[in-house]
């Protein structure tokens, strides 16, 4: 292993000894070869490949800054909006209290009037009622006084056998009638 | 990778010998086409490819998952270290694409270092039929690309540095504020020293790393050939293959945004010596 080692050095440091300087060496032919050949590739890409991938880099920039721009602008015209809306909301909800304290205020009025009404109604349909009532009881009173009346005649007629005239009449009348209890009657009635 | 596969012999450094293929010596200038140059050019045909599939078509702003790695891509660089080393929209808007294309290059050269692909100087026959060995080689693990890419920032640097504040002002802001003045030829040279130094801690960096890490994996895998024991690939293969996930996963990535994030850091420096 050790004499293969050696043999492995002496090989290299012989072929450093008689090729190692071409690994340094500088060729000026290569060199401008070199060059030559660089400088036609940077040619080219500068024309053909940077400029347009630079441009389109640059179109993604600008189409980026005005996303962003209009997305900015959504947000604050969002929150505008949003604003605008709870405004609303508010008013509406305010609104709507107002509404319905006003329903309620004026439903009662409506109810306190309406009682009213019914009530004076009542009252005036109660005080037409007793008056009519008064009114038949006075229409009765006075026919069961003239039928007294009628009777007495015709009942003194027959007892004293004679025809009354207006004086008698008029005295028997107040007699009878003076006898009758007209509340009770009416009571009755 | 391949392998001088006699017995006993091993010499992971052939990996990185580059042989011309397609000979072009002018003389003044070696401009052959070598294993190197076909894996720059392989790798800067699936950068542009990998930049143009991700960034420029079918983009949407909603985006798909091929469009989304290309942001991705975009953004790492563009606020990593774009955004974060230079002084102004003015410089980034101007040295981005430079970053960017420095980042997505070395990382895709880097990458396709550690992807076996049929580019090398080596052949096997089978029926007959002479076919190039599959193997893993890193542009970028060769010093010479990695110092051409750094000496790119550096000129660049120092051009934009001079541009924006003019010579004398750029020159005097290498010395900090309230050096004395007996001090002042002593640390401008230690700057000189250390802008030089730049470039060689950019490239060498660069190279070392992925040069590294090729290295373990030829020897470990090597091991098996130097002591002709198949036993020994119980240990080596796992060993290699950790270190090969480990450079994939990590070292990769990391050193092609180091590249470019220093490259962004002296660019911002240069234009701003303030900032």
């Amino acid at each position: 292993m050790m004499d293969a080692l050696l043999s492995a050095t002496l090989l290299a440091e012989g072929a450093s000894e008689s090729s190692g300087n071409e690994l340094i060496e500088v060729v000026p032919g290569l060199m401008i070869w070199t060059a030559v050949v660089f400088l036609i590739t940077f040619f080219i890409l500068k024309k053909l490949a940077f400029g347009r991938i630079s441009d389109m880099i640059e179109q993604r920039r600008d189409r980026i800054a005005e996303a962003l721009d209009e997305a900015d602008n959504a947000r604050s015209e969002a929150k505008t909006l949003l604003e605008e809306h709870r405004q609303l909301i508010a008013d509406a909800r305010s609104q709507a209290d107002d509404v319905l304290a006003e329903a309620r205020r004026q439903g009662d009025a409506q109810r306190d009037r309406v009682k009213a009404e019914a009530g004076a109604d009542l009252e005036r349909r109660l005080e037409e009622n007793n008056k009519t009532i008064e009114a038949e009881n006075r229409k009765l009173l006075e026919q069961v006084r003239r039928e007294v009346v009628e009777l007495t005649l015709i009942a003194a007629e027959k007892v004293t056998g004679k025809t009354l005239d207006a004086d008698d009449q008029r005295r028997l009348i107040d007699e009878a009638v003076g006898e009758l209890d007209f509340d009770r009657i009416a009571r009755s009635n | 990778m391949s392998f001088i596969l006699g017995r006993g012999e091993f010499e992971p450094q052939h990996e990185f010998v580059l042989p011309p293929w397609i000979n072009l010596d002018f003389g003044w200038i070696d401009l052959s086409v070598n294993k190197a140059v076909v894996y720059l050019l392989v790798g800067a045909a699936i950068t542009i490819l990998l930049g143009i599939w991700t960034m420029r078509f079918g983009l949407s702003l909603r985006p798909s998952k091929r469009q989304t790695t290309g942001e991705s891509i975009y953004e790492l660089v563009y606020t990593q270290m774009a955004e974060s080393s230079l002084p102004h929209m003015k410089a980034i808007r101007t040295w981005f694409p430079y970053i960017a294309a420095l980042f997505l290059f070395i990382w895709v050269v880097n990458m396709i270092g550690f992807i076996p692909l049929p580019i090398s100087d080596e052949h096997f026959t089978i029926a007959g039929v002479e076919l190039p060995t599959w193997g893993i080689y890193a542009a970028t693990a060769n010093l010479s690309v990695a110092l051409s890419l750094a000496l790119m920032t550096f000129f660049v640097t120092h051009v934009e540095g001079v541009r924006y504040n003019g010579t004398r002002k750029y020159v005097k802001s290498w010395i900090p504020a309230g050096v004395p003045k007996f001090l002042v030829g002593p640390i401008f040279v230690l700057e000189l020293i250390s802008q030089f130094m730049r470039l060689i801690s950019l490239s060498v960096r660069l190279f070392a790393n992925m040069l590294a890490g090729h290295m373990l994996i030829l020897v470990f895998i090597g091991l098996i050939f130097i002591f002709e024991t198949a036993a020994l690939a119980i240990i080596a293969v796992p060993v290699a293959t950790i270190i090969y996930i480990f450079e994939v996963a990590i070292v990769v990535t990391i050193q092609a945004f180091v590249f470019a994030l220093l490259t962004a850091i002296y660019l911002g420096g240069a234009i701003e010596p303030d900032h």
